[in-house]
């Protein structure tokens, strides 16, 4: 049959249409499959415009770790004499989750600002808005006896980077929160 | 002569391939919805207290789920959620017992979710609850239109089979987001992994203050000098989540993408401090099936004394 012709293409589709249903059937893991194409590719399609594309729960594309670059940060809590905080003891919080909320505030602010605006190379002042926003979002959960004891937070954050052959590390304050 | 010497030099890899679906006998179906109920049982527990929900995510994009949390509903509803986990271990259709589960949970972790930090925890068990709820109104409306269940399953043994298909399904999805991603240079980078390795120490350190979390001080270093040594850990890691769909396919590799895929969240967990102890939990349950080793192994030990 020639493609070209009309019929023929119409054909040729038909044909390959039924393959591709005939394949689909055959498959044992159908549900596997079409998560996949769902979380990997439907959810990612749909939320590329939001600040967590890819995630809906409880559908997931798992990016944590998907990309590497010679740096990277975290976050911690200190007092006002700037000593480390157990701050999981002290609001029942992991790290990882006050780092999650500095993302998203920074990218939030990044939005507002539109244009060429980068979360990596935000000015301090900028990263100081978003810790202070991340402290008063984390001050209801503390233990009060215990924060008022203390007279209030800081947030710091400490960038890790590959350079000259050493890893280096930089600490920033970006946050200060005190008990009225 | 047996089967895998009729098939020739790789009848044995044919063997090892061939798709063979997994029919649990009712008391395995029996212990295996006790596993997987046990480890939802943990997530009906402790009290969420979100008033808000700033940075929606999932139906929260759309409706505010803030009233879940309220205790007036969160706690009957935990509670309704456990006792119905109880009934489905009993054999209470799913499409019953598990609308409860399935979807409170959803709601309420959709909640947690919204408040800005994304957590990928307690998504496997939602996902599982979800598929095996589908399972089973699968099975009500086949019963209806009088039609059987692919492979002649019954409804337990769907439940179970989409449920496993559901946590391999997550490792695959994983390992296309990283290659995806990355642009295909994951590998490649996969040294700096160490510097995340010094993130996730520190973390977990200036966390809780407990010194036992700095410890492989001297890895990091080591591996940003030899990216190979990286590349090799990867080299195992990415191929064994891309692959996880195989698990789905017989007994034999899903004991060995169970383990193999055990050992993976062990090692990142000695690495990273990150812990996906509700995955480990699931491997066990859904993919190694320990019960049913012992007793196959059990059986045949009989028959040859015999």
């Amino acid at each position: 049959m020639l493609l070209g012709s009309s019929g023929g293409v119409g054909d040729d589709t038909r044909i390959m249409g039924r393959r591709i249903i005939q394949w689909w059937r055959d498959q044992p893991l159908k549900m596997l499959w079409g998560l996949v194409i769902l979380t990997a590719g439907v959810v990612p399609g749909l939320t590329r415009g939001t600040a967590k594309p890819g995630e809906f729960y409880p559908f997931s594309n798992f990016p944590m770790y998907s990309r590497f670059s010679a740096s990277t940060y975290y976050v911690y809590v200190t007092d006002l004499t700037d000593q480390p905080v157990a701050i999981t003891w002290l609001t029942g919080k992991v790290l990882s989750n006050l780092k999650k909320q500095y993302d998203s505030e920074l990218r939030e602010m990044k939005d507002v600002m539109g244009g060429e605006a980068r979360v990596e190379t935000m000015a301090l002042e900028q990263r100081v808005q978003a810790g202070e926003k991340v402290l008063k979002w984390l001050v209801p959960f503390a233990h009060e006896a215990d924060l008022a004891r203390l007279g209030g937070l800081r947030l710091k954050q400490v960038n890790i980077t590959w350079q000259q052959g050493a890893i280096q590390k930089e600490m920033l304050a970006v946050g200060e929160y005190r008990v009225p | 002569m047996s089967e895998t010497k009729k098939a020739g030099p790789y009848g044995w890899l044919q063997a090892l391939w061939m798709f063979e679906p997994m029919r649990h006998a009712r008391w395995e179906s029996l212990l295996l919805r006790l596993g997987v109920a046990w480890i939802a049982w943990w997530t009906f527990t402790g009290d969420s207290a979100f008033t808000e929900q700033p940075f929606p995510n999932g139906v929260a994009i759309w409706w505010d789920l803030t009233w879940l949390s309220e205790d007036r509903v969160e706690g009957p509803l935990r509670e309704l959620a456990r006792w119905s986990l109880v009934a489905w271990v009993m054999g209470v259709p799913a499409v019953i017992t598990l609308l409860v589960p399935t979807f409170f949970g959803i709601g309420l972790f959709t909640l947690k979710n919204s408040q800005g930090a994304i957590g990928h925890s307690f998504q496997v068990v939602h996902l599982c609850l979800l598929v095996m709820w589908l399972a089973s109104l699968w099975s009500w409306i086949a019963r209806w239109r009088k039609k059987a269940l692919p492979y002649g399953f019954t409804a337990a043994q769907l439940e179970l089979d989409w449920a496993r298909q559901a946590l391999a399904a997550g490792y695959v999805v994983s390992a296309i987001t990283k290659l995806v991603n990355s642009g295909g240079l994951w590998f490649r980078d996969s040294h700096y992994f160490a510097l995340h390795l010094i993130k996730n120490n520190d973390m977990k350190f200036y966390g809780t203050l407990e010194g036992g979390s700095q410890q492989l001080e001297w890895l990091p270093q080591l591996m940003m000098q030899n990216p190979m040594l990286s590349q090799l850990f990867f080299g195992l890691a990415l191929p064994l989540e891309l692959l996880a769909f195989m698990g789905c396919r017989n007994r034999r590799l899903a004991l060995l993408f169970g383990l193999s895929l055990m050992a993976f969240h062990y090692s990142v967990k000695q690495l990273t401090q990150l812990d996906f102890a509700l995955n480990v939990q699931l491997l066990l349950v859904l993919m190694v099936n320990p019960v049913w080793w012992v007793k196959s192994a059990g059986e045949s030990l009989i028959m040859r004394r015999g």
